[in-house]
């Protein structure tokens, strides 16, 4: 029987250098990602300093806070709805912007994207143009023209609709009216990229098998727009629930959302865990959201893989 | 009649002043294969969007069955189109895409799913109908839209060049399942191609059209043996052209006598016709002999020297340049061994018979 030459091992080494070209995306994401959320969780846990900062204590405090107001004689935990109202007004309040938005960049996308190609580029550059101008001063322009002497009333008393400036400002109204307006684009440009793809002879094959417009929209459109409804709501959702300019600015400062409270614990309030505490329940909040959307927009994908 | 079209024109919004289609007449029958053949551009498919309602002519009338749709939405029309690149509903199954027409008219769902299955054995996908349209192939997708287009029973069927995206083998398939299959459900089929092949092998009738315009209506024997415009000859089938002028002397056949002197024996030449454009002979209809065994042949006049020669299988394709300068091809089955036998440089006359040379008018 002829001796059995083994194999030769094939080199195998431990490390393989080939893996340090990992090394700046794993930095990047570290320091700019992982580390960040390790502080904020990290502060939430502790206890805060009298002028801003933490103390190294653990402590569960800053949670408990956002549900419960701790009796300042006898330190019995009551049940207080405050901050959790603050954060449910900042969800319904995204969710609308979100809806109105689908509402007004659905057409708008469509519009555009059946628009010849010249015309195409030269509407999505109108769309992004926005995007030159801070954030600020956008939020402040609609503040000049929903103001009691701002455009709206005047156009509108000129045209003698009414005679007596109506209060647009300083009201949940104003603060939607902000937010649309700032994110609408994110809501147009995936859903222009979406329906841009569509293949414009499967409406014509639909339309031509008896189906009427209304129904070419939902058995067809919408099949097709699904993911770039799910990317522009999210793209809208998740910015306006943490917005603080346009409740500061638009809303008057009277009505707290979530992202103002964020901002106030890290400033006038100088109480870091509980600022923490409250973006970290954004975050899962939003992660939850998140994942939802995924759940969805998977659906009719792994349906096709089958 | 199926389908009466009476002086459409159409010219597009922002498109040239040259319209896409200029004054079309046409009457479409029932039961009919009818088939608009055209190049890219002639306006055939335009007039496919018109008779389904994508598009709306600039002037003229369209009726389906007696009734006036110029205004009618494609929803109304009881006509279905199987798309060029089948347009299928992409989130859709097969079943799906063959119900979808059903659905729309609100059929009640028991009355839907036999259809389908039906349907599905008809184009033969039974085995197929929970697949998505991206996992079919090209030719399974064409058939998914063919049984889309008539699951909802039109009463004409619009087909947009449904073979261009096959390959050979099976586009020559389909062209005998569309025959037999327009034959067994006696809808009215008008079929959009750019493929003469196509065209002469399925249709009852063809309409050649050229610049927007007919340039003739007729069965495929009378589009390919008598064309009446120079397109139409050139344009169907492979022809040996000839410009000069009519001859027609008393008590003899008229001659066609070609630029560089060469004389074309004609067979019936409409009288009223003394001033044709041309005249043409299909290359298949010529025979190739040695000069010295036809001298004495009246057919067979036309003398040359084989200066290429092609090896088809079926057939061997000679290109034989006459006395006169012109180049003319001629088509010879390989029946037997010796047809193949004139080599390149060989002297050959050319026989045609009577009949084979025509001429065309000048008019369309």
């Amino acid at each position: 029987m002829p001796e059995l030459i083994p194999a030769p091992e094939p080199k195998r080494e431990k490390f393989p250098k080939s893996r340090l070209l990992l090394l700046p995306a794993v930095l990047v994401i570290g320091f700019f990602l992982v580390l960040p959320l390790v502080i904020i969780i990290t502060y939430s846990f502790l206890v805060p300093a009298t002028f801003g900062g933490v103390v190294w204590q653990f402590s569960t405090e800053a949670y408990t806070q956002f549900l419960f107001e701790r009796d300042i004689f006898d330190e019995t935990l009551a049940f207080n709805a405050a901050y959790l109202q603050i954060f449910l007004r900042s969800v319904m309040l995204a969710v609308s912007a979100t809806v109105v938005s689908l509402i007004i960049g659905f057409p708008t996308a469509y519009f555009i994207a059946t628009r010849p190609d010249r015309q195409k580029n030269l509407l999505i550059f109108l769309i992004t143009l926005p995007f030159w101008t801070n954030l600020l001063i956008r939020t402040f322009c609609v503040l000049l023209i929903l103001r009691d002497d701002g455009l709206v009333n005047s156009i509108a008393i000129g045209l003698g609709l009414y005679s007596t400036p109506v209060t647009y400002l300083y009201n949940d109204f104003a603060m939607g009216a902000g937010l649309v307006y700032s994110y609408l684009p994110f809501m147009i440009l995936p859903l222009y990229a979406n329906l841009e793809r569509m293949d414009r002879r499967v409406v014509e094959a639909a339309y031509d098998l008896y189906a009427t417009p209304r129904r070419v929209f939902t058995e067809v459109i919408l099949p097709h727009a699904r993911p770039g409804i799910v990317a522009g709501s999210l793209l809208v959702f998740i910015p306006s629930l943490g917005t603080f300019l346009v409740p500061d600015m638009l809303g008057g400062g009277g009505k707290l959302l979530i992202g103002n409270l964020i901002q106030l614990q890290f400033g006038s309030s100088r109480n870091w865990p509980f600022g923490a505490a409250l973006a970290v329940i954004l975050l899962a909040a939003i992660l939850v959201v998140l994942m939802l959307a995924a759940r969805r927009s998977r659906v009719p994908d792994t349906a096709e893989r089958r | 009649m199926t389908i009466e079209l009476k002086s459409i024109s159409k010219i597009f919004a922002g498109g040239s002043a040259h319209p896409v289609l200029d004054d079309i007449n046409l009457t479409i029958n029932d039961n009919e294969f009818f088939t608009l053949l055209g190049p890219s551009g002639c306006g055939k498919t335009t007039l496919l969007r018109l008779i389904a309602g994508f598009e709306h002519p600039t002037s003229g009338t369209i009726e389906l069955f007696g009734e006036r749709v110029e205004g009618t939405p494609p929803n109304a029309r009881p006509v279905n189109t199987v798309f060029q690149h089948y347009a299928l509903f992409p989130h859709q199954t097969v079943a799906q895409n063959v119900g979808f027409g059903l659905r729309m008219l609100r059929r009640p769902a028991p009355e839907i799913e036999p259809e389908i299955e039906r349907m599905l054995r008809l184009v033969r996908l039974e085995g197929l109908a929970h697949r998505y349209p991206h996992q079919l192939s090209g030719g399974q997708q064409q058939r998914v839209a063919l049984a889309r287009a008539l699951a909802a029973r039109p009463r004409v069927l619009l087909l947009d060049e449904p073979l261009s995206a096959l390959d050979s083998k099976l586009r020559d398939e389909m062209r005998v399942e569309l025959k037999l299959l327009q034959r067994n459900t006696g809808i009215t089929f008008i079929f959009v191609t750019h493929d003469q092949g196509e065209a002469l092998s399925m249709s009852d009738r063809i309409a050649v059209l050229s610049e927007g315009r007919i340039q003739q209506v007729g069965t495929p024997d009378d589009i390919y043996e008598r064309p009446r415009s120079r397109f139409v000859a050139q344009f169907v089938g492979e022809t040996n052209v000839f410009e000069g002028k009519l001859i027609r002397l008393p008590g003899k056949q008229p001659e066609f006598k070609t630029s560089s002197g060469a004389l074309l024996p004609l067979g019936d030449t409409p009288a009223d016709d003394d001033n044709p454009a041309l005249a043409f002979v299909r290359p298949e209809k010529l025979r190739l002999g040695n000069p010295d065994d036809l001298a004495s042949d009246p057919q067979a006049r036309l003398r040359g020297v084989v200066t290429n020669k092609l090896y088809l299988g079926t057939d061997t394709v000679y290109y034989v340049d006459l006395e006169g300068g012109e180049t003319l091809r001629a088509r010879i089955q390989n029946a037997s061994a010796i047809d193949n036998r004139f080599d390149v440089g060989a002297a050959v006359r050319v026989r045609a018979e009577e009949g084979a040379f025509r001429t065309v008018g000048r008019s369309t």
